[in-house]
Parts: structure tokens; C-alpha cells; sequence
């Protein structure tokens, strides 16, 4: 295993795309299983990520345990150079952050403007567990009626993000990823209803 | 062709391209500025889909390239010809087959499934173009939502014609925010827009933009409650060669007598129909 492998990168992308443009459907980033050769402490599917989509035209903010010392090194391995939160085009969280930080990343990260909605943060979230219990509901483009989700999460993380989504299209996307290397992906367009 | 990468860019203008796509999805009908790199073929022919195809290809995909829909155009051969030398992988004519599609002008009659994805051309990519020259402007009027100057073109055109007489390219409301070019589809195809199962990937590269709808998304075309939405008006008309009826039709006139007869415009329907594939 090389690297870059774009084969590998190429695949990831899609199955992003089909998250996106469908939230709700988790996909499974499976065949990049245990395939990195470089060991920085995040999932493998979060350093393909990295891979897709860091270079030395965007920045990004790693959140986490050591995360300095990973900085430097993602700027080794993508060229890309590590920023503050408020100004990171990615901010990638990894699963050893400590407790508030995803609700502190949505609420400081930069959402765009009315001129340019697409000048906004992405949010990479490590999380403990994707899975279709049925939650959360999702709606919105890309979900015929209905979406089920659930994201095992301690951060309270659902109300911080519709507020940043509330001035529709300013907003932030964020992408989940779990140790299973499960992949959910949720735009600035969906609506998230709590079920009792 | 080991001179190049897989599918022609090299990864850091995949890594843009791709960068910009996801955030169309994100955002359905805004129209995200991208490098737009030089290709092989001249602007205005279809780079701007050929860039979104390119970055999306992978080594199991299935491609299928159509030119106001049809498969053996000079365009649409040429852009396979070049797909097939830089990524190697197969070429098929029927909708059905293809992962993904690319087209300039047309959406398949088939019905596209969601696990395809749809590739459109698009010449211009503003919708308001022809009512404001500023790209200056037309940012701002998006980002306030100001679409009068376009609702007063299509009342122009209904005071002098009795009828909006858009043609191709009738402007859509996408997710009820933003106002969108759906590139220059007849407004039969229109309709494919609103709700489609597949994602749809809008690409212009000459004037560096990439937009997306993504499936089951709302796309109304822009109308008045009194001058409804009206697609182009084939009834009572079938294909001369398939007997195919309630599909998109090209007009053709026999020179000797000046009759006017219709046939399909999505050739490889036709065809199918032809070898009773699809009957």
C-alpha cells in the first residue's frame, strides 16, 4: 500500500457523494480497512479523508489529543497548512477530543456568506457508532420521505448545529465517520427532528 | 496511457474539482466557482461536464456520452474516445447499463436510477445572464434572492407573445431558494429535474462553475398561476421509426415532399425499442 492511492481516494469520494447528496444512507469505507501506512491516532477512513481532500490550497484544524503534533504531520503527508478554528476550511475531530468540542467547533467555525455560501467549514467527526436506529428523523433534499440516523455522541451537538443553520444557505456540512469505518453525511440542507 | 494519470487530471485538480462538487451538493442550484482546467477539448464543448465526469470515474464505471441525445455525435464520440484512452473502462450506449452519464442538452427518456449519477454540459451557467452582464452582480442578487429582473423577462415575453418563449434552458427554483439555469435541456425535460432519483451534477467549464441537485430535491420551473408551465406539445405524434409516442421527438421534413415526420431524439431509446428491449 502506497501512500496516495487514488484508486482507494477515488472510491471513498463517491461513496461521500452518496452520503451527501442522500443523508441518511451510511456507507462503508471497508476496503481501506488497516490500509494506511502511516499511524497518526484517527480512524483510517479519516486519513483517506484527509487524503481527498486536503492540499495546500485549503487549511484545517485537527481537534483531539496531540493534536499540534498531528498538525504538523498531515501538513507533511497534504501540503495543506493547519489554521485556526474559526478561519479552517476542515476541522477534523477526532474520537480522544475531550468532552465540548464538537458543540465549540460548530459554534466558532466559519459558515460562508450570503455572496459565497460554499466559503464555509467542513466538519470531519470521529464518533463512536453509526447506525439506522431510528432516533433521529432526518428531511430534506436528498430524502425521498423520511431518514432514520442515530450517532452515538455525548456532545448535545443537534441544537448547536441547527442555530448555525438557521440563516439557510450560510451553514456547515458535517460528515461522521466511525471506528467501523461507517460513513454518514449530513448538508446544511437537512432537518433533524429528535424521536421520544 | 501511462503518459497520463487515471482519468487524465492530475490528483490535485481532482482534489478541486471534487472539492467544489461536494459543496454543490450541499447547496442545491448554487452555482460553486472552480479552477476549471484546460482540456483537450476546446471551451464550450463540454469541458466543464468532462471535469466533473473525470473526477467522479473510477476503474469499475460504467460510461455512457450523449449529444442532444444521441451516442454517435462527433462530440459525444470524441469525448468517449478520450474517457475510454485515460481511464480505460467501458462504454456503453444504453441508459440503463451506465453508472454514470454524460450529456449535453438532454436527460434520457429512461427513467435514471439512484445509483446513477447524471453529468449535464452547460454553456451558460447564470441564469440571470440575460438580464444582468455584472457577474458582480448577479452573486449579490443571489445572495439576496432578488429575482425580479428574471420574472419580468418571462412577463416581457408573455406581454409580446402570449406565451414564455424560453425554449431550452427554462430557468427552475431549486429547493425553493435559488434560481438555476438547468443548462439547455428542452422544457420537456424539465420535469426529470424535479424529484429525480439519480444525483444530477451540472458543469460549466468555460465559465468555471459546478452546480447539483441532488435526488429528490424540489425544481419547479418559473411560471405565473395564470401562464402555467408548459413542456413542448407532441400529442398525436410517434417516432416514423419505433412508433414510440409521449417522448421527445426531433421534426424532420422530406425534402422531395415536405412532409414533416418525427423520430425519437434519444437515439439509443429508440434503438432499444428497435430491438424490443424496452418494449
Amino acid at each position: 500500500m502506497t501512500i496516495y492511492d487514488p484508486h482507494a481516494v477515488q472510491k471513498a469520494y463517491r461513496k461521500l457523494i452518496d452520503s451527501l447528496s442522500k443523508p441518511g444512507t451510511i456507507n462503508i469505507l471497508d476496503e481501506f480497512r488497516d490500509s494506511k501506512d502511516i499511524k497518526i491516532p484517527c480512524n483510517d477512513s479519516t486519513y483517506l479523508f484527509m487524503q481527498m481532500l486536503l492540499d495546500t490550497e485549503v487549511t484545517f484544524h485537527i481537534l483531539g489529543q496531540n493534536s499540534e503534533t498531528i498538525s504538523k504531520y498531515v501538513s507533511q503527508i497534504t501540503y495543506a497548512k493547519s489554521a485556526p478554528l474559526h478561519e479552517a476550511d476542515f476541522i477534523f475531530l477526532l474520537q480522544n477530543r475531550e468532552a465540548g468540542q464538537l458543540v465549540n467547533a460548530i459554534e466558532q467555525c466559519k459558515s460562508g456568506e450570503l455572496i459565497n455560501p460554499h466559503q464555509s467549514a467542513t466538519l470531519i467527526v470521529e464518533v463512536e457508532k453509526i447506525s439506522k436506529e431510528e432516533k433521529y428523523q432526518l428531511k430534506g433534499p436528498g430524502i425521498e420521505t423520511v431518514q432514520f440516523m442515530n450517532i452515538y455522541e455525548k456532545d448535545n451537538w443537534i441544537e448547536a448545529r441547527a442555530q448555525k443553520n438557521i440563516n439557510y444557505p450560510i451553514g456547515i456540512d458535517i460528515y461522521f465517520l466511525d471506528p467501523e469505518a461507517r460513513l454518514l453525511a449530513l448538508p446544511r440542507t437537512t432537518i433533524i427532528d429528535g424521536l421520544t | 496511457m501511462k503518459a497520463y494519470n487515471f482519468a487524465f487530471f492530475d490528483e490535485g485538480s481532482k482534489r478541486e474539482i471534487r472539492r467544489a462538487t461536494v459543496k454543490a451538493i450541499s447547496i442545491p442550484g448554487y452555482q460553486v466557482p472552480f479552477a476549471s482546467r484546460e482540456m483537450p477539448i476546446a471551451r464550450g464543448w463540454g469541458t466543464g461536464g468532462l471535469q466533473l465526469t473525470l473526477s467522479l470515474l473510477g476503474q469499475d464505471d460504467i460510461v455512457k456520452v450523449i449529444d442532444q441525445g444521441c451516442d454517435e455525435s462527433v462530440n459525444a464520440v470524441n469525448i468517449k474516445k478520450f474517457i475510454n484512452k485515460m481511464t480505460g473502462i467501458r462504454e456503453t450506449e444504453q441508459t440503463a447499463t451506465a453508472t454514470i452519464i454524460q450529456s449535453r442538452h438532454r436527460i434520457p427518456e429512461v427513467e435514471l436510477r439512484a445509483d446513477q449519477i447524471l453529468v449535464l454540459q452547460v454553456p451558460i451557467p447564470e441564469p440571470l445572464r440575460e438580464v444582468e452582464p455584472s457577474e458582480y452582480i448577479t452573486q449579490r442578487l443571489h445572495a439576496d434572492q432578488e429575482y425580479s429582473a428574471i420574472w419580468l423577462m418571462l412577463f416581457e415575453q408573455i406581454m409580446k407573445h402570449n406565451k414564455m418563449t424560453t425554449g431550452a434552458d427554462h430557468p427552475v427554483l431549486v429547493h425553493q431558494r435559488y434560481v438555476m439555469s438547468p443548462s439547455p435541456i428542452p422544457r420537456y425535460d424539465n420535469c426529470k429535474l424535479h424529484n429525480s432519483k439519480a444525483l444530477i451534477l451540472l458543469g460549466a467549464g468555460r465559465e468555471k462553475k459546478i452546480y447539483a441537485i441532488p435526488p429528490y430535491t424540489t425544481v419547479q420551473s418559473l411560471a405565473f398561476n395564470d401562464y402555467p408551465f408548459q413542456t413542448e406539445d407532441f400529442s398525436g405524434r410517434t417516432c416514423h421509426l419505433c412508433g414510440a409516442s409521449a417522448v421527445y421527438f426531433d421534426e424532420l421534413i422530406d425534402e422531395e415532399s415536405g412532409h414533416k415526420y418525427y423520430q425519437c431524439n434519444d437515439s439509443s431509446y429508440c434503438l432499444q425499442r428497435l430491438n424490443q428491449e424496452l418494449l
